[in-house]
């Protein structure tokens, strides 16, 4: 025991390296004035090391700006996060800036959260040759009033997937998808076998976002977007076209007969349990890794057009905010969306890569030689429209699928289904649009 | 007897200070994180009792949780005491069930919940693949709509039976043996010696149990919470709290999600004042 040093000896080492510390950080601050720290709240939304890919990001920003500190924070699911940002925002300590879904503008503007970019676009030729270069269709959802609330990060829309060897094992020229809903039927039921799905349409968790690219292509619209925010149309002649598609599909034994789920259609087509799956090209990933088949992507097919809805999520500003921190948020948030970042995360994620300038650089253009169906979702945004966005989006969202549910387990007859979840809408949205 | 007591110390003795400092660290937890909240809920939640009373969503929310009470409550009393009789005893292989049928309660609920999630996994889990493989047909416990509620209850039940096992037991070892003695060489049966002794002289435990049973089959969410992202696919699981939950947290409506709470906490209190003096009426205490 004599050899160890006493407590009286080790008090005082204690003593002295604090004292170290605290001069150290003394040092530190004379030598450069204190960097401008940010909050920065981020959700994972598809499967994958996607958070370690975002901190990378956000580390080397820091490197690159020794003024600027983000501080980046791990906000859970799409939903989860936004409970953390809006439990921040009411308790008056909002982020500098936050990822949440493009279709969210409402409901942020509803609980009186978020800010517009305007005052930063002003006289910032930079910032608005930036916005020039977003696709237009990722745009849609960001503009409400003649002002600009949010920018692009991670988008997508979905797209369809299917197995090249299937086709080929059954007679179907392999680098011809289908175009047309009856198509889809018909080559559905060719590939079809036990042990194996024709065709898998999600109609859960993001089941609303697949109503709204049947809508669209039986040349309907699931809300409008002129509406404010006040405007869903459940209830009408393309909507119930939509859904008894799909429940045609489920009547000829081409789809899985209860609820198609959205989380297992990617591991469900990688593993060849169905041969043609609707998902968002942020699944492109995990499908490349994993299915051990050729496989290709193609246009949703269309009923009397092509067409799909945009997805995904973008920077947000909030109420609040320190204005010497605004101007350090607007660069962080220019550097995140570059045309090489934007690249970046595209290959590193699956997402589209939001500026038309990104596919320019050698870097994506040898990620589509080596991916070529990487283009598809690109492609597509010619025909997209935006992304269902009301006030109470959540709550929205739940009732339009609760009425999907109820018409496709067949709980309700189809138009009575919609006329409720319709009626229901209106309720949800009344507090805000009466 | 009395005077066998130790004497409390006067109260007046202890400056107030002290008292305050002691409780302060408690206090503070208890009024940043439930009596403010408290206040909050009722002053928020008051003016929209009325909306939501009206609200199919409740009655429907109200009804899951009655079915929910209903599934887990004798289940789960059932089954912690059949557990109790069955390792009642203390041969090595009675010790070692009544470890391994204990050991859920130890466990925290999300591990336990995540746990099954692996097994009841849509596509991969093996109960999943199992279960549709011995059918012949696909079998999703956890997903199929009739079946999600039915699910997370028996989850629910796997993991508290044990602690209810541990109460029979206790309640058991209560149970004076000469009664038994008295019953064999009366020439009573198995049955009979369990229907007129054993659960009899159980009642208090079993009353106890139940009520506790009650209570925590009202209060659980987690596991729902991990099991379903919300609620179920359509949210057949969405039971009370959760409901509260998804529309204070969800749904963002704070003031909504207040008045739920001021009902659940009245409608609790209800099935207490009522139910309890009732039950309680028809138990033998012993002493």
């Amino acid at each position: 025991m004599t050899r160890g040093i006493s407590r009286r000896q080790f008090l005082k080492a204690l003593a002295l390296a604090h004292a170290g510390v605290g001069l150290g950080g003394l040092r530190g601050l004379q030598a450069r004035p204190q960097p401008v720290r940010l909050d920065f709240f981020y959700p994972v939304g598809v499967a994958g090391p996607l958070a370690r890919i975002i901190e990378q990001y956000v580390r080397e920003f820091n490197e690159q700006h020794p003024n600027i500190l983000v501080t980046p924070i791990f906000g859970g699911t799409y939903a989860e996060n936004q409970t953390k940002v809006v439990a921040a925002v009411k308790a008056g300590d909002p982020p500098d800036t936050a990822i949440l879904l493009s279709v969210d503008l409402f409901t942020m503007l509803g609980l009186e959260a978020i800010e517009p970019f305007d005052s930063l676009l002003e006289g910032d030729p930079e910032g608005q040759a930036m916005l020039a270069d977003f696709f237009p269709a990722f745009m849609a959802n960001s503009t409400f009033d003649g002002k600009v609330w949010s920018i692009p990060f991670q988008r997508s829309t979905p797209i369809m997937y299917y197995n090249k060897e299937a086709f080929r094992e059954v007679g179907l020229d392999p680098e011809r998808p289908p175009e047309t809903w009856d198509e889809l039927l018909a080559f559905g039921k060719k590939l079809a076998k036990a042990g194996r799905r024709g065709v898998q349409i999600p109609e859960e968790t993001w089941g609303i976002w697949m109503l709204e690219g049947l809508t669209i292509q039986a040349g309907g619209m699931l809300w409008d977007p002129a509406g404010r925010g006040c405007v869903v149309k459940l209830n009408t002649e393309e909507t119930a076209t939509a859904i008894r598609f799909l429940m045609r599909l489920k009547e000829e034994g081409v789809s899985p007969p209860d609820l198609t789920r959205w989380r297992t259609t990617p591991n469900d087509f990688a593993t060849g349990a169905v041969a043609i799956a609707y998902h968002s090209t942020g699944s492109l990933g995990f499908i490349r890794r994993n299915a051990r088949f050729a496989f290709g992507t193609a246009f949703q097919a269309k009923k009397v057009r092509f067409g799909v809805p945009t997805g995904g999520a973008n920077f947000y500003l909030f109420k609040g905010q320190a204005p010497a921190k605004r101007e350090a948020t607007w660069t962080f948030i220019k550097w995140m969306t570059t045309p090489e970042m934007a690249a970046r995360w595209s290959i590193d994620s699956g997402y589209v890569a939001t500026r038309r300038s990104a596919w320019e650089l050698p870097r994506m253009r040898d990620y589509v030689a080596e991916v070529p169906q990487a283009v598809t979702a690109r492609d597509q945004l010619e025909y997209a429209k935006p992304e269902l966005s009301t006030y109470n989006r959540p709550e929205v969202h739940v009732a339009v699928e609760r009425a999907m549910a109820d018409a496709i387990l067949k709980r309700k007859p189809v138009p009575q289904a919609l006329a409720d979840g319709q009626q229901r809408i209106e309720e949800i949205l009344a507090p805000f649009c009466a | 007897m009395l005077s066998q007591r130790a004497t409390p110390r006067p109260p007046s003795r202890v400056p107030w200070w002290t008292i305050g400092l002691f409780l302060a660290p408690t206090l503070v937890f208890l009024l940043v994180f439930t009596y403010l909240p408290i206040g909050y809920a009722l002053l928020e939640g008051w003016p929209h009792l009325k909306e939501v009373l009206r609200s199919p969503d409740t009655l429907r929310a109200a009804r899951i949780t009655l079915l929910y009470t209903f599934v887990v409550v004798p289940s789960t009393v059932l089954l912690g005491l059949v557990s109790a009789l069955l390792v009642e005893g203390t041969t090595r292989v009675k010790l070692f069930s009544r470890a391994v049928l204990f050991h859920p309660v130890i466990l925290p609920m999300v591990a336990f919940a995540s746990m099954w999630l692996y097994f009841l996994n849509p596509t991969s889990g093996p109960l999943t693949l199992g279960l549709s493989a011995l059918l012949g047909r696909r079998v999703s416990p956890l997903t199929d709509v009739d079946l999600t509620l039915y699910t997370v209850a028996a989850v629910a039940v796997l993991k508290d039976f044990g602690l209810y096992m541990l109460f029979f037991l206790a309640g058991l070892q209560s149970i004076p043996r000469q009664l038994y003695e008295a019953a064999l060489v009366d020439g009573a049966g198995a049955w009979v010696r369990f229907t007129r002794i054993t659960l009899p002289l159980l009642g208090p435990t079993l009353f106890f149990v139940g009520v506790f049973a009650t209570m925590t089959a009202l209060r659980n969410v987690d596991h729902i919470w991990i099991l379903t992202p919300q609620g179920g696919v359509t949210g057949e699981a969405e039971v009370f709290l959760f409901h509260i939950y998804m529309v204070g947290f969800f749904y963002y409506n704070l003031p909504k999600a207040s008045a739920l709470s001021i009902l659940f906490f009245f409608l609790f209190t209800l099935i207490a004042l009522i139910s309890i003096p009732r039950i309680e009426k028809g138990i033998y205490y012993a002493d």
